[in-house]
């Protein structure tokens, strides 16, 4: 008995170090998604939990290439609906242009130090692949995944909760959220661009006047006017008709997305285009698992590569600072309408470039594809311990899908990857990240906040 | 010509017996100083607490604290004074300059750099200057943590950076007026700088930084990026994407030429390191914050190595080990456990087998630690990073300054400052300061410090 | 050079009656062989700190230069010092180093007509040019060149002292008389052809051959300067 543990284990960790001895020069040139290179946090931790794990850590001096942003805009690509922008828009490469730096700009959060690019990071989906949920000014907890913000044009339904309806109207939930950038207010941050030297005429050569509340929000919905990507290996062979652009298991995969695995459902797509989203909200069981889980006194934690540790969690768990911050409570829907039919129910996200965006779900729970479709395929979380989720959506279900299956259909998820994500993501590299100059407004310069 | 000149040395050298055959002046001062420090001599008169703003207690923003702790005075034991800066900016780390005029007091969130003038009034310093584009002219490098001084500069250590707020990071040298000077990559797999990498990792992370002037070695410890250390720790415990991005190496570099030499993994976050003060104990340590090892980076035939040399308290619990202090004499390293509230020391006479000796219970959440140049008084504070600190705990005071004296292997409490009830905050790092360095009476009817013959 | 020789000699003999800033039981670095093999020079690249500070000073024959006239498109040495002061470490560690430098670079003809020693007083009051005389390295065309300086005024000296932020502190016994010590870092700036200071160096690394090693940095045409030149990647 103990012999056969021995040769099982044996074996075992030769399975894993076969799927993990790569050197860290293979893992660096390794990407993560076949379309999409550069897709890939700077520093790779695939396979840390094995003591074989060799880091792949990327150089921050890295350089970009601008793109033709507004053509990007302006060109319907292989997949996607036209893109309508919104009444008095007048897209111009000026507007894309400054909506561009504010993003990567963090003097546009209260402390400096927050922008828009620091949970949407480029390189990692343009969401975030080193936070289950997000972090913001101070620290403060945001208990929600950083959704990508490619493809976001197309959307009607903005944040987890469905609560903005435009891009231009999104834009201030982010930059005045106490726990996001936290900005006092509106007029603060049209204060604040105007004393910005190298903001100087940017508004007025874009938009014709100083920066205003109009303005910036527009400005910033017009940069991503142009982070659209489709013409995916999926797109270039259901729409354009490529047999060879995708291989068998991604077809396979299609077929249980679109059949057995009821994905369609809420996955919307149509013979012409596909954004993969009912724009609706559902409850799915994820939240309900949130809200109804206990830390277990004790829990297996990885402390270093290869060194997990089985942590008393009363070290930290029992601290009122701490306790709801574990799983922290979110409802969702409910907590815009108040309904109690509407708790725990989440928008609906495309499902473009998901390889790209993990961790998965309104929390980031889930940490791969795989787990994602397993959650389906069991039907999402009806019940933990005594608590029912009473409300869960009727489109949930078990799906008795096949590893096989689930293999298949993770394979045609990663089939989504837009073609031109590495050329957005270069463009991004390109951009300056605003800093704190000495010639900006702060308490100890000459130029300070006029109050 | 030539016999003049092996005369004139010839000369030198008997006289330089002479001198160091007279018996050694005792001096004081923390321990963890760069060698390139002017030192105090005697009791110090002041500790400086760089404190954390905390919601909800007095003004609620980042301030230096100045405690009297010389018996002599008739402050003795009392908060003399504070500046506030503006702002919670997650203050964290100081140092002075190598002539110990300034105080350079890092915050890891905003990355300014408030420097203060400790010199014109050991009892009140001053605003001297802020660096608030200390990212823009580093390139992208946030969270200046260690302020290091060399000859007339300052190396700091960065912990994260501006595109992802990751770990990857940089060494960012100032001149000691506050000029940008240049930025040292820490060594990662893309490019490791001409260094070796002597095991699996090299993660571009960082935290501590020491030099050993005398082996031409400069030392690099590795912690975690902006969106671990300033998240709530209950949420970090949670989030296993999170819990992934902690440093596991230290570097060795060539101090002159700022290159980095070689990349070691020591897994678990290493955090800060002392060096040993013997000129001929060519050693340092560092301790594993996750992993809870202490370990030894040491020099043997000519080529530097790391070894783990202990285990502190029970790593299952996670004790935390935060600051360290090694002893004047090298024989003995303090520990405290954050998790535990414990003081802890090691024997490390043997320093490849580091023995606990010693332990007391300081308190809720002790983080760190300074003690004099004679090892006579100790003094410890609680606060760890702002959104890690604990809100509930056995004690009612879970902030506080605390002073003890050191005799005979037991701690013997002197006095203790509530941080809360004072309206000041989170205590943070403490650095002495003294009116003999600086030839100077204090005005409060002291005594000047005496110097110890 | 008698003279100069009695100066450096007679000095520690009388070293450690004022408080020493270092460790007085360790000799520094400077004194005695590098123990340590330094980087390879023109494989690495000095910092460029600020532009040196400019000010007018006086040498031994009391006429007045300014500190950029003594520059003048050499690579210097300064180091800040007053010539009786008695730590082992401090401006006797400094005179024994340049010494070194001085001998060993003059070897080299080439190296020799680009280099430059200055030793600036900040003890005017006593250190007058008559007593610089003493020390001046005289007209040995064969070496190289290190003049020894004061200033004509505290006024003059002062902002030359915070250009280099060499602090001094006069120290005074309990009685509030000045003890004849002037507790101060010792500082050793490399500065190169254009005026910036490239190098500080105190007591813990200064030793001749470090020194001599960034000098031919600055001079290596691996480098510009003193910047090692970006070789393309690959």
């Amino acid at each position: 008995m103990r012999l056969l543990f021995i040769i099982l284990f044996f074996l075992h960790s030769n399975h894993l170090f076969a799927e993990t001895n790569l050197s860290s020069e293979d893992k660096l040139n390794q990407p993560k998604s076949n379309v999409s290179k550069l897709s890939k946090p700077g520093d790779d931790k695939d396979g840390y939990h094995s003591k074989d794990y060799e880091s792949a850590s990327k150089s921050l001096e890295r350089s970009g290439k601008p793109a033709d942003l507004y053509s990007i805009a302006t060109t319907r690509q292989l997949g996607m609906p036209e893109l309508s922008f919104a009444e008095g828009t007048n897209l111009t490469p000026e507007k894309i242009a400054l909506g561009r730096k504010l993003f990567f700009d963090r003097r546009l959060s209260h402390t400096d130090t927050i922008s828009c690019a620091i949970c949407h990071v480029p390189e990692m989906g343009f969401a975030h692949n080193e936070l289950k949920t997000a972090v913001g000014t101070e620290g403060r907890s945001v208990p929600r995944n950083a959704p990508t913000v490619i493809n976001v044009a197309f959307l009607t339904k903005l944040f987890h909760d469905a609560r903005e309806n435009s891009l231009e109207d999104q834009v201030w939930g982010p930059l005045l959220a106490h726990n996001e950038m936290a900005n006092p207010s509106p007029g603060y941050i049209i204060n604040k661009l105007k004393s910005i030297p190298d903001y100087e005429g940017l508004f007025e050569n874009a938009y014709g006047r100083p920066a205003n509340m109009d303005n910036i929000s527009r400005a910033l919905a017009a940069y991503q006017y142009s982070l659209v990507s489709g013409n995916s290996p999926f797109d270039k062979w259901y729409y354009g008709g490529q047999s060879n652009a995708v291989d068998d298991s991604v077809k396979r995969g299609f077929e249980i997305f679109s059949g057995k695995g009821n994905c369609t459902a809420c996955h919307l797509m149509n013979d012409k285009y596909a954004l993969f989203t009912d724009e609706k909200l559902h409850n799915t069981g994820m939240g309900f698992a949130t809200s109804m889980y206990v830390e277990p006194p004790r829990k297996k934690v990885v402390l270093a590569p290869g060194i997990e540790v089985d942590v008393d969690t009363s070290v930290y768990a029992n601290d009122s600072r701490f306790k709801n911050e574990i799983a922290p409570n979110d409802l969702g829907l409910y907590v815009i309408t108040q309904d109690p039919n509407d708790r725990w129910k989440f928008r609906t996200p495309t499902l473009r470039n998901v390889e790209l965006s993990a961790p998965y779900m309104h929390n980031g729970q889930l940490s791969t594809l795989k787990e994602v479709v397993e959650f389906y395929n069991k039907g999402g979380t009806r019940s933990v311990g005594k608590h029912k989720n009473e409300t869960i959506s009727p489109l949930m279900f078990e799906l008795n899908l096949t590893d096989n299956e689930v293999n298949d259909v993770v394979e045609f998820l990663k089939a989504l990857t837009g073609e031109n994500m590495d050329v957005l993501i270069m463009d991004a590299f390109a951009v300056p990240v605003g800093d704190v100059s000495l010639d900006d407004p702060n308490w100890f310069h000459e130029n300070k906040l006029k109050y | 010509m030539k016999k003049l000149i092996s005369t004139l040395y010839g000369m030198l050298m008997s006289a330089f017996l002479a001198v160091a055959l007279v018996p050694t002046q005792a001096f004081s001062d923390e321990t963890c100083m760069s060698p390139y420090m002017a030192k105090i001599v005697g009791q110090e008169d002041y500790v400086y607490v760089w404190t954390l703003g905390q919601v909800g207690v007095g003004d609620e923003q980042d301030k230096l604290v100045t405690i009297a702790v010389n018996p002599n005075s008739p402050h003795y034991g009392n908060v003399i004074g504070h500046v506030s800066v503006g702002g919670r900016n997650e203050a964290h780390h100081s140092g002075f300059t190598d002539d110990r005029h300034y105080l350079w007091a890092a915050t890891l969130d905003t990355s300014k750099i408030f420097i203060f003038d400790v010199h014109t009034n050991p009892n009140k310093p001053k605003l001297h200057k802020v660096i608030t584009n200390f990212v823009k002219a580093s390139g992208g490098i946030v969270g200046p943590h260690t302020t290091y001084a060399l000859p007339g500069r300052m190396m700091i250590s960065g912990l994260s950076n501006n595109q992802d707020f990751g770990g990857r990071t940089a060494l960012v040298e100032y001149t000691n007026d506050g000029t940008y000077v240049a930025t040292y990559h820490m060594p990662h797999d893309e490019n490791l700088y001409g260094a070796t990498k002597t095991g699996q990792i090299a993660d571009g992370y960082g935290y501590d930084v020491r030099a050993l002037p005398r082996r031409n070695v400069m030392i690099t410890s590795s912690f975690t990026g902006w969106n671990n250390y300033m998240m709530n720790l209950g949420k970090l415990m949670g989030d296993s994407d999170a819990m992934k991005r902690f440093g596991n190496t230290v570097v060795v570099w060539d101090l002159h030429s700022r290159k980095p030499k070689k990349v070691f993994d020591v897994p678990g976050a290493p955090l800060e390191i002392r060096c040993a003060w013997g000129s001929q104990n060519n050693y340092c340590f560092t301790t594993t914050a996750l992993t809870s090892q202490i370990w030894l980076i040491y020099e043997k035939d000519g080529e530097w190595q790391t070894e783990s040399v202990g285990t502190i308290g029970d790593p299952a619990k996670i004790p935390l080990p935060v600051d360290i202090s090694i002893t004047a004499d090298d024989k003995h390293l303090w520990v405290n456990t954050w998790n535990d509230g414990m003081t802890r020391v090691f024997d490390i006479s043997d320093p490849h087998n580091a023995k606990e000796v010693y332990t007391k219970v300081i308190g809720d959440q002790v983080n760190m630690l300074s003690q004099s140049w004679d090892g006579k008084r100790v003094y410890f504070t609680s606060s760890l990073l702002a959104n890690w600190d604990k809100a509930d705990g056995p004690e009612k005071m879970p902030q506080f300054f605390k002073a003890y004296d050191y005799k005979d292997g037991e701690l013997q409490f002197k006095f203790a400052i509530d941080f809360a009830t004072e309206k000041l905050g989170m205590p943070h790092q403490m650095r002495f300061g003294a009116y003999s360095l600086y030839a100077k009476s204090p005005k409060d009817g002291a005594k000047v410090a005496e110097l110890s013959k | 050079m008698f003279k100069k020789i009695l100066f450096i000699c007679l000095l520690p003999l009388v070293a450690s009656a004022q408080e020493t800033i270092y460790d007085s039981f360790v000799l520094a670095p400077g004194w005695t062989k590098l123990s340590f093999i330094p980087p390879e020079s023109g494989t690495y690249t000095l910092p460029t700190y600020p532009k040196a500070t400019n000010g007018n000073v006086i040498n031994h024959k009391s006429e007045v230069k300014s500190l950029y006239q003594l520059y003048d498109n050499k690579i210097t040495l300064l180091n800040f010092m007053y010539t009786t002061c008695t730590d082992i470490n401090g401006c006797p560690l400094a005179t024994a180093v340049f010494h070194k430098i001085q001998q060993k670079v003059s070897k080299d003809p080439v190296l020799s007509k680009k280099i430059r020693l200055l030793s600036l007083s900040f003890d005017p009051k006593n250190d007058t040019p008559d007593v610089l005389k003493l020390y001046a390295t005289g007209t040995d065309k064969q070496l190289v060149d290190w003049q020894f300086l004061t200033s004509s005024s505290p006024e003059l000296l002062d902002p030359i002292l915070r250009g280099y932020q060499q602090r001094i502190v006069k120290e005074y016994d309990e009685n509030g008389n000045y003890i004849g010590s002037i507790s101060h870092i010792l500082r050793v700036f490399l500065i190169d052809q254009e005026k910036n200071v490239r190098n500080i160096y105190s007591v813990s690394f200064l030793h001749p051959d470090l020194l001599i090693n960034d000098i031919k940095t600055l001079l290596d045409p691996k480098t510009k300067n003193g910047t090692v030149i970006a070789r393309s990647a690959n």
